[in-house]
Parts: structure tokens; sequence; C-alpha cells
């Protein structure tokens, strides 16, 4: 047998809940590990390594720290509701509102919720015994995203092909996986399909509305993100991806609006400070939104799409010394699968800077990113071989 | 043997008594306990009814007007299958002959009877003889000696006929529970099976209209589902079009506010009753103008029965379909109208709960057409045997059915017992304690009219040469002693 799947319990009630069940928490099947947290940051750890498949939370209430364990989730494991549960006494309509962003509507009352916990996991074994279902190619997927393996993404995105014709959560991975391979377009019909397939799943919109600003859809995602502010205008994630729209259409007025709304929902939030610096960046406070660069842990697709292109936009400018400050920076805060395409550019910004060397080690780079080699990165580097043996011959010249 | 929920089957005793008064106050009381009862009066009698309704348990007075107890013990020990029966000896007079009498047969248990009856002492009594005796079934065989026959497929035959504002619609001859998850499978292959959830359930002409949100479909079949046609609305095209209403009962406001603000994004608009008098007097003034009702919650006491009185008073195609929150678990209505949604819940299943719940009504007022025609298909699920009885059996199963619906067990084994019939009726279901989806159910093969003995000695005899013993279990001990032994 492989890796254990691991069961994340994250209790962030203080009410020893967990501990009371200790015993019958320990015998879970075999295929399962279990890994009890008090807390989201521990929890995101756990889920960054890559063997989390089910997810637990106990929490009274809707908090940034919920949100930002379903967002972790989501990103990092993937599209599956029914892996996810919370646990309270009482869930409010904000609760549950604010859960179903994420499609999660499993809520277990505190008197059953080691018995649900324990047939949902008798649920789980089943499903992922058989590689055939939408969540074990879904986990694989994610996983091969995370672990930026471009081939095995390719491999996930024909696996799901068909799934997604009539499963949305596998369209939404197939989606996430077109993403991981900058194939936006191809993203943009799976997240649609997805959408289609499940009219009520607001992950799919959100997906859809993102991969559409980057490519210049802003009116469409404005619309979804707008007809989905209607129904729960109380999400920090959204409201700080409206500002980013308006920062796209200039309308720098209603982009602080939805900022400062969103601020006051979740000030810490990942989204919110990745809109924070996007505004910064368009409103050309370059100081502020650098600094900011360094407080975040990681940006969605459209803002690693904005840092490439204002990191293109310096270097054709000239300003090829600051281009490639920003790529450092941005280089840490994209998403793995992500990566490779700011080392590629890094490396054209090195070619303009006639720092040839530098550019071929951020080349090797890319590929070491991207997994393996690819058509542009062999013209560039065909390229940047011919202009060192050039410089070489004008040196040799020179010399003589 | 395997872990049976209590209450599954309802008892059968028969009380055999000298005079009828006596036998009439036992009767009583034992069926405000919850049994069934059979009263004869005589030996001859008691005999008759014990071989035609196999009785869980005899309680028979020392003394009849054509015999004893003690003949009624020992014609019993001469039949096969009868001798199984436990009986409780009621002595009348405690004389020397009578206690002898009792003493010299194994009787499940004795207690005095006539001036000295003591109605408590006899109720505790027969529990605990059914208890140990009878669980079940004094007859039960025990599914672990079917060996490996006892896990198999069980189908209910349906038919997909259409869809309608978002629901797929299912003609069966039965209910299906809100939280089932059911396997539809249908009989040309060229169709791709799929998983159904959360049904809804409509009486209409010859059994039952099973709608499920086709959006909660799961599986390949989804693809031909969402190309079935529309079924015909009879005139109210225009329903589909209005806004859905709700009537909300809910004592605490600012919960109101805050669903009114959620459900408002859905096209949702709900009606606020902030106690149960005025949700009653919205559904006597205007109760077509709401798709739905929600009840945060409902108590049997009070203004809340007034309530339940008014809505159970109403016919089914002037109110609005309802659902109420509970803390309870798996909690049942017998009303086709009422569905209960257990708290905490997820807001996904609460809107399919309210529009399949709009759905449906718009359906019945306009009386949509089903047609006879469509996909010919069985919901399936596995099953496992616990253990058969005089009139059926036990059964284990992942998902909830619902009393008196029939369903078919694909087993050969059974189907070759029952002389190729397979289908049973399930009478009783209880949710097995400690599992979340685990239900277990009491199901009925014997055909109507059929006599008990004559059924099980059918199956008993069509059980000769497949009925294996298990091995005993070993204890820790005997391996030990094992080791012992191997090391010697």
């Amino acid at each position: 047998m492989g890796d254990l799947w691991e069961c994340l319990i994250v209790d962030l009630t203080d009410s020893g809940l967990v501990e009371s069940y200790q015993e019958t928490l320990t015998q879970i099947p075999e295929e399962f590990s279990l890994n009890v947290v008090t807390d989201e940051a521990t929890a995101l750890v756990a889920m960054e390594a890559g063997g989390v498949v089910l997810m637990v939370i106990l929490a009274e209430e809707y908090s940034p720290d919920v949100e930002s364990l379903l967002q972790g989730y989501q990103s990092k494991v993937g599209c599956l509701p029914d892996f996810q549960a919370i646990v309270c006494e009482d869930a409010g309509p904000r609760f549950m509102v604010s859960v179903f962003e994420f499609g999660v509507e499993q809520f277990w009352p505190k008197t059953e919720w080691v018995e649900r916990f324990t047939e949902l996991l008798d649920r789980t074994r089943e499903t992922l015994l058989d590689s055939e279902t939408t969540e074990s190619k879904t986990l694989k997927v994610l996983k091969s995203i995370r672990q930026a393996d471009q081939e095995e993404i390719i491999a996930g995105q024909a696996a799901l092909e068909e799934l997604a014709t009539y499963d949305y959560r596998a369209a939404m991975a197939r989606g996430r996986a077109f993403e991981a391979t900058s194939n936006l377009v191809e993203a943009e019909a799976a997240f649609s399909q997805s959408k289609n397939l499940n009219s009520m799943c607001r992950s799919a919109d959100s997906q859809l509305a993102e991969v559409m600003m980057v490519n210049g859809k802003t009116d469409e995602a404005l619309a979804i993100y707008s007809k989905l502010e209607k129904s729960n205008p109380r999400n920090a994630s959204r409201k700080a991806a409206l500002a980013c729209i308006y920062v796209e259409k200039g309308d720098h007025e209603m982009a602080k609006k939805f900022l400062k709304e969103a601020n006051a929902l979740s000030p810490k939030g990942s989204k919110v400070q990745e809109a924070k610096a996007q505004y910064y960046l368009g409103t050309g406070d370059m100081g502020k939104a650098f600094k900011l660069l360094d407080q975040l842990d990681e940006v969605g697709p459209h803002f690693a799409a904005k840092l490439n292109e204002l990191g293109v936009r310096l270097s054709q400018a000239g300003k090829g010394k600051s281009a490639l400050a920003l790529y450092q920076k941005a280089h840490k805060v994209v998403r793995p699968e992500l990566r490779y395409k700011i080392s590629m550019n890094a490396a054209l910004a090195c070619r303009r800077l006639k720092s040839y060397e530098m550019a071929l080690k951020y080349l090797k780079r890319c590929q070491k990113e991207y997994g393996k080699r690819f058509e542009k990165l062999d013209k560039i580097e065909v390229n940047l071989k011919a202009l060192i043996s050039q410089a070489a011959k004008a040196g040799d010249k020179q010399a003589g | 043997m395997a872990n049976i929920a209590t209450g599954l089957t309802q008892h059968t005793v028969v009380i055999v008594v000298d005079k009828r008064e006596r036998g009439l106050g036992m009767q009583s009381l034992l069926q405000r306990a919850g049994y069934r009862t059979l009263l004869a009066l005589s030996l001859y009698d008691a005999l008759q009814f014990v071989s035609q309704e196999m009785p869980h348990l005899v309680v028979c007075e020392s003394t009849l007007s054509d015999g004893s107890v003690a003949a009624l013990y020992d014609r019993l020990q001469h039949h096969q299958l009868l001798s199984l029966t436990p009986i409780i000896a009621l002595v009348m007079k405690k004389t020397r002959e009578e206690v002898e009498m009792v003493r010299q047969r194994q009787f499940a248990g004795f207690l005095l009877g006539g001036n000295n009856f003591d109605t408590k002492a006899f109720l505790v009594k027969v529990t605990e003889v059914v208890r140990t005796k009878s669980l079940v079934s004094p007859y039960l065989i025990d599914a672990v000696k079917l060996g490996d026959h006892t896990k198999f497929a069980m189908s209910m035959e349906a038919t997909v006929v259409g869809q309608n504002s978002g629901q797929v619609l299912v003609k069966s001859a039965m209910e299906i529970d809100p939280s089932a998850n059911l396997l539809c499978v249908p009989q040309d292959q060229s169709y791709p099976p799929a998983i159904f959830k959360m049904a809804s359930n409509r009486p209409v002409e010859d059994g039952y209209c099973n709608s499920f949100p086709l959006e909660r479909v799961v599986g390949k079949g989804r693809l031909w589902l969402e190309k079935l046609p529309e079924a015909d609305m009879n005139g109210s095209a225009e329903a589909e079009e209005e806004e859905a209403r709700v009537l909300y009962y809910d004592p605490n406001p600012k919960r109101f506010e805050e669903f009114a603000e959620v459900f408002k994004g859905y096209d949702i608009d709900l009606q606020h009753a902030p106690n149960i008098q005025r949700a009653v007097s919205y559904l006597k003034q205007k109760a077509s103008s709401f798709q739905c009702v929600y009840l945060h919650e409902l108590s049997t006491t009070g203004a809340d029965i007034q309530w339940k009185e008014l809505y159970s008073q109403m016919s089914v195609g002037d109110r609005p379909p309802s659902i109420i929150g509970t803390s309870a678990c798996a909690l049942k209505s017998n009303d086709p109208d009422v569905q209960y949604i257990q708290k905490p819940f997820g807001l996904g299943v609460f809107l399919d709960m309210i529009r399949s719940a709009s759905a449906n009504s718009a359906m019945s007022r306009s009386s949509v057409e089903l047609g006879s025609s469509g996909v010919l298909a069985n919901y399936m699920a596995q099953c496992s045997l616990l253990a058969l009885d005089e009139t059926g059996g036990i059964l284990e199963v992942r998902l909830p059915l619902l009393e008196n619906s029939r369903i078919c067990l694909e087993s050969p084994l059974l189907k070759g017992l029952w002389g190729g019939e397979n289908s049973v009726r399930i009478v009783s279901v209880k949710k097995l304690e400690g599992k979340a989806d685990t239900w277990q159910v009491r199901f009925e093969a014997i055909a109507p009219g059929m006599s008990k003995t004559k059924y099980w000695e059918k199956i008993v005899k069509g059980l000769e040469g497949v009925l294996v013993e298990p091995e005993p279990e070993t204890t820790e001990e005997e391996s030990a002693e094992d080791l012992d032994m191997q090391s010697a």
C-alpha cells in the first residue's frame, strides 16, 4: 500500500470535543492517518505537504480562519465538498452561506459527529480504492499541480476529459489543470462547464470569473462576481476580487470601496492582501506594492499574470534590474505550477540586460520547474547560445 | 449472531386461558406494550393458533378445559419446527401436582396465575423471555449459516419518465427516503447508470412519482437524463416563472433577516411568521400564495398543535408542502407533503429541498402528465442478509427504506427458496445505533394467506445441505494453548 490518506481534524473551539473521542478516533481504517490540529496555520502546512484527503473543522461560527482553511483545501487538495465537514451546534445563515462558497454542505451536530466521521471514512475509503472515481482523479491531478509536474498535469487533463462532461467536480479539476499549464482558454471552458453542470457551485463561478479576468474578459467577470455578491455580500475574497476588477477597469474609487469592505471583513485574508498589492501596482505605488508582496503566501493566476505583465513592461522600458527584483519577489508568491513562467521572463530580462549566463541559469530553473523542455524554452536557449557565441567572437576580435 | 436492532419485529403472543375474562386483561396489557396477541380458550384452539401463526411466545394457564399446559408443551415437542416455541406457564393453584408438572418440563418461564396474578411481574417476565428466546423469532436462522449467500443486490422497478423544473421524474411503486443515495440502472444497457439523491415523493396513480434534483445526479447517466423531455404542465407554465415564495416561521428575527438576505440572492422571497399563530393565520388566509413552508422548529405542545391540525385538515392540493427543522436524526413523516431537515444543515441541501418542494407543489396543482412511457430502470443497492425467519427475514442496508414498500432481492438462493419469486414487502425499518448510515429492515416474503408453518417448512427443507455450521470463535486462551502445543 502507498501513502496513507490523511484526515485533518481542525478544532478551532477549545471545547475538548476531540480529546474526549480520542479512543474512537484512533480506531480508523488502516488506509488513513489522523492529524488533529488546533490552529489554521498548522493545518495549512499539513495541506501543503500533500497527503490530506479529508478535512473536518470544529467551529462555532464563520471566521477568517475557517475561510482560510476552506480556501486552502480547495487550492491544495481539490474541489471535493463531500470530503469536508463542519462540526457545530447551530449554524446560522451566514455561516451556512459562507461555507457554501466552497460547496461545503455537511454540517454535523456535536452529538453525532464521530458517527458521521466514521461513516465518511468508510465512504471515502470505498471511493478512493477505486482509481477511476472523480475523487481519485481529482486528488491525483491536484497533487501533480502542487508538485508542478507538467507531464502528470497534462495526463490528468486527459484522464478527466470524459468525467468532466457530467461531473462538475471533474470539470473543476480539469480547469485547474489547464490553468496550471497556462492553457487559459481551455481552463475557462472547463470552469464554464463545471458551472453549467452545477449552477449552485459558487467555486466554479469564482474560478471562471478569475480566469476570465486573466483572459481580459473583465466585464464578464464583473457580471459573475456581482451576481454572486447578491446571495452573499459578506465574502472578503470576492470583494477583493471585485476591487481587482475595478483596478483593471481604472475605476480606483470603486476599487477602494471594495477593498475597504474586504478589509473590514478579513483584514489579514490572503486574497485581501493580494488585492491591496494589486491596487498599489495599479495606482503606481510600487514601494507599497513590493512591501506587501513580501507578506503574501500564495497569489492567484490573475495576480501572477499581472506580475509577469509588469515585469515585462519594466524590462521593455529598460528597467531590467527593477524587473528582476520584481520577478524575484513574484517567484516566491506565485503557485508552484506557475513559477516556470516567472523564471522564463527573468531569463528574458537578463537577455535584455545582456547578462546571458545569468539568463541561461534562469532557463535551467524554468526547465526544472516545468518538468521538461518545451518549444519556447528551446528557442530562447538557442538564441542565448548564439548571443553568447557572438559575444565571445566580438570579445576575441576586440582582444585581437 | 449479528447485532439485530430491537423493535424490528412485532412479537406475536398466544394467550391460552380457561376463562375469557382472564385472557382479556392479559391481552390488553400486552397490546399496550406493543405485542400482537391472540386469545385461545382451549388446548385445541391453542394448537391451531400455534401451527398457523408460529408465535414468538405462548402464555398458557396450567389447566384448561380440554387439557393442560403440559399437554400443550408435550404436543409441541413432537413437532420438529414448533418445538422451539417458548412457553410461559401460569400456575393457577400452586398444588403439588401443578408444580411438579411445570418442574418436569423445560418451560421458558412460569408465573403464578389466578388470584395471585401480578401484572407487573407478568410483563417483566414476558419481556425477559421474548428478549432471550425470541428477540427476532425463536425460529430464526442466522445468516452466518448461509455462508456466501448473504450479500446481494436489492432492486426496485422504476420508469424514468421525464424532467420538470430541474427535477428528474421517476415513476415507481415506492416512496424514496430523502436521505437515500440510490443507484438507478436502466434496463437498456446503452443508457449508463446514475446515482440519485435527495428524493421527494408525490403519490400518483399506480404508485409514486419520485423526483430528484438533476444537478445532484452523480455518474455518467446524467448525460441521458439531461436530455429527457419536459413533462407536460397542464396550463400553468407561468408557475415556473414566478419567484418562489416561502412562508418562514422562526421566532428568532435576526436569523430570519439573515436568511431573507441570503434567499433573495436565489430569487426566493420569504414571508416571515415570528410566531406559530401568525403562521397559522397565513396558512388559513393565503395558503395558495406560498410554494413552500419552512418551520424552523415545531413542538408537540401549545399553538404548534393548532398548526398541525390545520395542516392535516387541508387537502393535499390546497396546502403548500412543508419542511420542518429538527435536531432529531432521520426523522420521517407519514405525510408526503411534510419533510424534516436535521439541524444544522447545509445551504445547498436546504435550497434544493425548497426547490423540490416548490416544483412538486406546482406539479400537483397543474396535474402534470407523467405518461407511461419512459426509460425502464431498476433502483439498486447492496444489502446484507442478517437472518431468515418464519415470514421473511432481516436485511442490513446502507440506505433508509420506507415501510410497506416492495423490493426485489437479487439472491439466487432466496429466489430458489421462494419458488422463483423475489419480491418482498418491507415491514419495519430501524436505524442502527452508533452508525450514521446503516439501517436494518424486516421484510416479509410469505404469500398472503399462506400458512406460516407451511412456508417455514418449505424454507427449512430448501436450506438442507446449504446451511453451514459457523466455526467457533477462537479465544485468546485457546490461541495461547495452541502455541504451547506447537512449541511442545
